[in-house]
């Protein structure tokens, strides 16, 4: 009696807000996000409340592994030289190129000073040295 | 669509036709763009890179610094932190000792003595202790000694 008398019903939930919610989220994503970078390494940045931000286009990645190991431009570096010749060519390529060094942050200090004096002996004064920003003020 | 009239009386049609609703499944397109969403959601990255200018000096001519018009950061081997050759505990209390100084003596250059085996993240933490320091002063001249048998210090600012 029961059974018959009580209609099957199909649950219909309205999806169109959800939709409509999460359309909006990713065109917000679409617009705002900036993609990370392939790198050939992955860096662990020192953290440090001062810093400026460095612009995303227009950069020549310096990357420190580490153990010290050297990557221009995402290419690993053998020797000093080459180090400089990159530097150096892609200067020649783009004048306005800054240079940002990304340097693991257990890495030693010996190595930044041989790649601080490279980047001088290429002719480079200015350059930035990466950070990852700390948040909050002092 | 207007052919729906044919064939027969005007008022008949109408109350013939039944009041289709139409249901377009939108599980698919829900299901693609959840997807999409969970793809951008990983692979934008929000932290804007950040970094710490620095500016070497054009020259290799070494600036003669009067010793009054010096402090010493060191780091050693084992990166402890000296300041002028006294132990610093905390590194945050860096900037106060700087501050103060620097107060006292506008055209003071702070050389920052890192041993080569010591960690970079300590360089880069003394180095913001100075940046801190110098935002609050303005004084913002300092100098990386480059290496330890030349004497010469490397002059930097930012």
């Amino acid at each position: 009696m029961l059974r018959k008398m009580r209609r099957r019903i199909t649950i219909r939930i309205d999806m169109t807000p959800m939709v409509d919610v999460i359309i909006l989220l990713l065109i917000f994503f679409f617009m705002t996000s900036t993609f990370r970078e392939a790198e050939a390494i992955d860096v662990q940045l020192p953290h440090a409340y001062a810093g400026v931000r460095i612009p995303k286009t227009g950069v020549y990645h310096i990357l420190i592994s580490e153990d010290g190991k050297i990557y221009a431009d995402n290419e690993p570096m053998q020797s000093r030289e080459e180090f400089i010749q990159a530097i150096v060519s892609s200067r020649a390529t783009n004048p306005n190129l800054i240079f940002d060094v990304k340097a693991d942050q257990d890495v030693e200090y010996g190595v930044m000073l041989t790649v601080m004096e490279d980047l001088r002996r290429a002719g480079i004064v200015r350059f930035n040295l990466s950070i990852f920003k700390e948040a909050g003020a002092w | 669509m207007a052919g729906a009239n044919v064939g027969g009386g005007e008022g008949r049609s109408r109350t013939g036709r039944r009041r289709i609703s139409i249901h377009i499944d939108m599980t698919p397109m829900v299901d693609v763009i959840i997807l999409l969403l969970i793809f951008f959601f990983m692979t934008s990255q929000f932290k804007e890179p950040h970094g710490i200018e620095i500016t070497l000096p054009k020259t290799d001519v070494p600036v003669k610094i009067p010793e009054s018009n010096t402090v010493t950061l060191r780091v050693d081997e084992n990166n402890e932190v000296y300041f002028n050759e006294e132990p610093v505990e905390e590194i945050s209390k860096i900037r106060e000792y700087l501050i103060a100084r620097q107060t006292e003596n506008p055209n003071l250059v702070t050389i920052l003595d890192v041993h080569p085996s010591a960690k970079y993240k300590t360089m880069v933490d003394v180095l913001d202790e100075f940046k801190i320091a110098a935002d609050e002063t303005g004084v913002t001249k300092f100098s990386l000694a480059m290496k330890r048998e030349e004497t010469a210090p490397e002059g930097g600012g930012g």
